[in-house]
């Protein structure tokens, strides 16, 4: 049964309670080697211990960063994504699990990690922060779209059976992973995992105040400024009117990487614009791209460092806005955590397997410290490096990961030549799932995705010409990519029905199992800029995922797709049809 | 003539001016033998063509068919091919010393193919010598006949193309040179013509390499460079970015090469960057003054061209002004630059507006479609005055449309002539060429505005002409092409109106004109290119007195709508 089934199966927020069984890795033993994606961190016991939450390994590992030394290793789960501290439980430590569907509560006392509980939260959780007061865990659900909120007090306490009321669900119009809780406004920013919403939600009244389209996607970190009253969050913009060509792409037209601030009470009051109080800066320039920046610490005094995941470097500011020094991390520098005292940001290196110490004072490198030994990396693994490299485009702008967020996408669209033609802007497609799904791009131009790949970092990213075995590891890791889970769980009944009624208007003609999709071009009769109609049909896995459709986006829903533009229907359903359809189609 | 015209207007203005030269002789040297030994006795009795006739008529009709085929697929106003054929027939037969009727334009205009066409064109062509000048001609009638009813029309070869193409994303690749010639007598030999870099660029490759300013080149990697053509010596010269050459050169002065001995210099060709942003007084944005005076939070950009490093200047220009505490903004868009590029205009225009529609866009076969900005914005915060002119680009005018519909700019100055229409270049089918013409036609995203611009604030008398359009504009026409578009024009009126005429074209060619003002006029929709000459060698731009008072005055009532 895959991932996705499981959790539909679960249902959309189990709430329960066990105990796990951790074992320990201490610094004095000779572990295997094995890979442990860090991709969170938290600094705790007043910076003189880092925690890191590993996905790929399930565990956690604890650090001493004034010693620069690793001390031990817990397995905690099986692909934890999150890791935060409570501000008034400093023994408490939260994690997320995003295979296992659960949130852990972590007790530390001294170097010693236990597993104390573990709470099933909705599916695919992949952020989790704490309110101030403590009270009060919020836990962002990526694939189910999902905020859960849960009563740190009632599920950590002694009561033998969880309190009704534990956890809450809020559901979101997109698929969330930052947040920042607001404590002064008692509300939540969440911000799009893969596009360009930012939504605030009312954790009180259990409902989302207001979504806003930013000129923005790859939202990577939410914080609010040191000293003003300013939300600030580095992303990425991609001009859908721009080309890609050597030219837009070099000079910044086609994609920038961006620091942007916005007056925190714009943000909070949905009556109002944020982006008219927009700051943004830019990070980088030509000749020196500073593809997919991620997490990012500010000091009071003006100092920033923002880590750029794509260039595998750290870049600082002092203030005078030109973000000139760079100093190189190690592969994929991701979370970045400020010390206490200021003088030290921690950068976690999620490909390499380490923690990077910068003293931000001399703008310098302390140290690395390791996680722990690694193996040789597998043609997958080489294939993942590739894929969150920006140096594979030309000037290091962007990586193949800056459109296909997390292999997904980031629903915009881009004016790329793989059609043949400019000023066309296609949706980028999502990854998720390619691997069965020949021939590729909208127009099917390419036969065989390694054909796709080379195409695609030569013209659209500008860069060097990928050599075979490149080609073959970046081919390997896409083919690894599962679908999209579909969002919620439709009723089984109508499923049923629309699948039959699926089958009966012969959708798959062009949507055909089992990854519903056909090597034919179809013509669906909705042109592009240059008169072209006739485009390869996407798989429908996940689709539930996949909004704006159609070549250029122009449906913002499934509904739509039926109701607006009859997509190959000689009529429009009736709403009992249509509604099965959709529930059937929801469930891919 | 030539050598004179590099001297007048450098090196970019006379590479586009041999591009005709470059299309015409490929095409000859593509011809087959067959071609040329195809039985000439059927044409009309009395008529002894040479034998390369039949394969120049051949080439020409192919050239002719590339060139209409690409015109019907995406010229926003060309009729179909049978009216186009009708304009260029006459200008054909105008080398030809053979009268043409308007019945053997009409047969001429029913011919489907190119082969057709070519054997209609022998039987009624006079022998004729294919010199170079005649083969420039040929293909010249043909452009300079369908530009005087479809307004701009270039064909270029792709590699003349891809200079260009250079120029507008600012990566030209080259040596960093102005390039002109001299007369000289060099060590005892008879005075010859001789290359010389009338002026050496910062920061470029010959800079780099020691060359100073008016030194002679008498080698290029070894072959002498003493009465070599411009073109021969262009193809020497360029390369690509990475690659050397070396360089025998001398000093102009008498004086200075008799005391040095010639000598060597490898240069490394380079990607040569040129501003197109500048502060006040044309200073860079890097360290120059980019306001009126220190009194008030109002700054001034100088927005010299429209590049594909125009948006990026910018960007950086906002971290200078807001450093500086500017308030408002005034974009300086008089500059006489000649900007086209329509792509790049799009994305500045989205990067000044927060959202909104730029304009409309109407290409041939398509869907109008309203192009919008995206809400990130440029100076957010910051109101905008915008200064045009007469010699406002194009590109810079339909920007500054696209502001002053968006409410986001206060336009002053007068109307630049920009009437909407956009040329791009569209390569033709052989992959050889690249025709540059009218693609599409702007609208305004307000209904009730039309072209040409009209500033908020009439204000100021004409920019005064630069050197660059004054040697322009005194610049000897090209008079077959003069006589090949009256040719076409006549044809058309006496034949009523069979061509859809594009709104370009009348401004260019209206049909009342007597010879001397259709003289003029074809002047000034020349082909040269000139705001390469602005990249390389900017006018001074800075706002004329007349016009600063009533732009200071409005961008000082805007700082007044501003919160302290």
């Amino acid at each position: 049964m895959n991932r996705s089934r499981r959790w539909i199966s679960i249902g959309l927020v189990l709430v329960g309670a066990c105990v796990g069984v951790d074992r320990s890795i201490r610094a004095d033993e000779v572990p295997s080697p094995r890979w442990r994606r860090p991709v969170a961190l938290a600094v705790v016991e007043e910076g003189r211990r880092l925690v890191t939450a590993n996905q790929r390994g399930g565990s956690m590992s604890l650090l001493d960063p004034n010693a620069m030394k690793f001390l031990r290793e817990v397995s905690v789960g099986k692909q934890l994504s999150d890791v935060t501290d409570s501000p008034t439980d400093r023994s408490l430590l939260l994690v997320t699990d995003e295979e296992s569907h659960e949130l852990v509560a972590i007790r530390r006392i001294g170097d010693d990690l236990t597993v104390r509980k573990r709470l099933g939260v909705n599916p695919y959780p992949v952020t989790v922060r704490v309110s101030a007061d403590g009270t009060r865990a919020f836990v962002a659900s990526l694939w189910s779209r999902t905020i859960t909120i849960v009563d740190l007090a009632s599920w950590l306490g002694d009561a033998a059976e969880l309190p009704k009321g534990t956890a809450r669900t809020i559901r979101l119009p997109f698929a969330p992973r930052e947040m920042l809780f607001v404590e002064a406004a008692n509300k939540l920013i969440v911000a799009d995992a893969f596009g360009s919403k930012l939504a605030v939600v009312d954790p009180v009244a259990g409902r989302v105040e207001s979504v806003r389209d930013l000129p923005a996607h790859g939202i990577r970190q939410l914080r609010l400024h040191p000293t003003k009253p300013r939300l600030v969050l580095t992303h990425q913009m991609l001009s859908r009117m721009a080309h890609t060509t050597f030219d837009d792409v070099h000079w910044g037209g086609l994609m920038v990487n961006c620091l942007r601030s916005l007056p925190l009470a714009d943000v909070l009051d949905p009556k109002l614009d944020p982006l008219k109080g927009s700051d943004l800066e830019y990070l980088g320039g030509p000749e020196r791209g500073a593809g997919d920046p991620a997490g990012f610490v500010m000091r009071p005094d003006g100092v920033i460092a923002v880590a750029l995941s794509g260039t595998n470097e750290l870049v600082l500011d002092d203030g005078n806005h030109l973000f000139a020094k760079r100093l190189k991390m190690e592969e994929r520098p991701t979370a970045v955590a400020l010390s206490p005292d200021g003088l030290h940001a921690f950068v976690v290196n999620t490909l390499s397997d380490s923690v990077t110490v910068v003293h931000l004072a001399r703008r310098d490198i302390v140290g690395t410290i390791s996680l722990g030994p690694t193996p040789e990396p597998s043609a997958a693994d080489r294939g993942e490096r590739l894929f969150h490299s920006a140096r594979l485009s030309h000037d290091s702008w962007f990586s193949c990961a800056s459109c296909h967020v997390d292999g997904h996408t980031n629903g915009l669209l881009n004016d790329n030549f793989t059609d043949g033609t400019f000023g066309t802007a296609k949706r980028v497609l999502s990854l998720r799932g390619v691997a069965d799904t020949a021939p590729y791009a909208w127009s099917g131009r390419f036969e065989s995705l390694a054909d796709q790949i080379k195409h695609s970092i030569k013209s659209t990213m500008q860069g060097e010409a990928l050599s075979n075995e490149q080609t073959s590891d970046l081919e390997t890791y896409l083919r690894t990519l599962p679908p999209a889970p579909p969002v919620g769980s439709p009723d089984q009944t109508a499923v049923t029905r629309g699948a039959a009624l699926f089958e009966r208007l012969d959708c798959a003609r062009c949507h055909a199992r089992p990854a519903f999709t056909s090597p034919r071009l179809a013509d669906v009769k909705l042109k592009d800029e240059q008169g072209l109609s006739k485009f390869n049909p996407p798989s429908l896995r996940g689709i539930s995922q996949n909004s704006p459709y159609f070549h250029d986006g122009r449906a913002a829903t499934l509904d739509d797709v039926f109701t607006k533009f009859i997509h190959q229907l000689e009529s429009e359903l009736p709403s009992s049809e249509l509604n099965d359809l959709l529930a059937y189609l929801n469930s891919l | 003539m030539c050598v004179s015209f590099v001297k007048q207007l450098g090196v970019r203005w006379f590479v586009t001016s041999l591009t005709l030269i470059c299309v015409v002789a490929v095409a000859m040297g593509t011809a087959s033998a067959e071609d040329a030994a195809l039985d000439t006795k059927s044409r009309t009795a009395g008529e002894t063509l040479p034998p390369d006739a039949e394969a120049l008529a051949r080439n020409v009709a192919r050239q002719t068919y590339l060139v209409l085929d690409t015109l019907e697929r995406r010229h926003i106003a060309a009729p179909q091919r049978e009216e186009l054929l009708k304009i260029i027939v006459p200008g054909l037969f105008l080398l030809s010393d053979t009268s043409v009727t308007d019945e053997i334009a009409q047969s001429l205009a029913k011919c489907e193919t190119a082969d057709a066409f070519a054997e209609l064109l022998l039987k009624r062509w006079q022998p004729m010598r294919r010199t170079p000048l005649e083969i420039e001609r040929m293909s010249a009638t043909i452009v300079a006949s369908l530009e005087s009813q479809l307004g701009h029309l270039r064909l270029m070869k792709v590699k003349e193309y891809a200079v260009e193409e250079q120029f507008r994303a600012n990566r030209y690749v080259g040596l960093g040179v102005r390039l002109g010639t001299t007369q000289m007598i060099h060590r005892g030999t008879n005075a010859a013509s001789y290359p010389m870099f009338s002026q050496v660029l910062p920061g470029g490759a010959a800079e780099r390499g020691g060359v100073p300013n008016e030194a002679v080149i008498l080698e290029v990697d070894g072959k002498s460079t003493r009465d070599v053509e411009v073109k021969t010596l262009l193809d020497w010269l360029r390369g690509p970015a990475g690659s050397e050459v070396i360089l025998r050169i001398t000093a102009m002065e008498i004086a200075s090469r008799e005391k040095l001995p010639d000598r060597d210099v490898t240069l490394t060709r380079g990607v040569i960057r040129f501003d197109s942003v500048f502060g006040m007084d044309r200073t860079p944005v890097s360290r120059g003054n980019l306001r009126f005076d220190l009194s008030e939070p109002i700054g001034c950009l100088v927005v010299q061209g429209i590049t594909g490093s125009t948006l990026q200047e910018l960007r950086d220009a906002e971290v200078r002004l807001r450093a500086g505490g500017i308030r408002v903004l005034v974009l300086d868009f008089q500059a006489g630059a000649q900007s086209d590029d329509f792509h790049q205009a799009r994305l500045i225009a989205d990067g000044l507006l927060d959202g909104g529609t730029l304009w409309h866009r109407h290409e041939r076969d398509a869907e109008t479609r309203a192009e919008t900005a995206d809400r990130e914005c440029l100076f957010r915060g910051m109101p905008l005055v915008v200064v045009v002119g007469q010699y406002t680009g194009n590109a810079h005018a339909a920007i500054a449309a696209a502001l002053q519909d968006a409410g986001r700019a206060v336009i002053v100055g007068q109307s630049p002539p920009f009437d909407g229409t956009v040329a791009t270049g569209v390569p033709l089918s052989d992959e050889q060429h690249v025709l540059w013409m009218n693609t599409a036609r702007l609208t305004r995203s307000r209904a009730d505005r039309t072209w040409p611009l009209k500033p908020d604030h009439p204000a100021g008398p004409p920019v005064a002409m630069t050197p660059a359009e004054q040697v322009r504009l005194s610049a000897k026409p090209r008079t077959v092409m003069v006589q090949a578009a009256q040719a076409a024009q006549q044809f058309v009126r006496r034949n009523g109106t069979v061509v859809a005429r594009d709104d370009s074209a009348s401004a260019l060619f209206p049909q009342n004109l007597t010879e001397n003002e259709n003289r003029l006029r074809l002047q000034q929709s020349a082909r040269e290119p000139v705001f390469r000459q602005r990249q390389l060698f900017p006018a001074s731009s800075r706002l004329p007195e007349s016009l600063l008072p009533e732009v200071r005055r409005v961008a000082r009532e805007l700082l007044k709508t501003l919160p302290p």
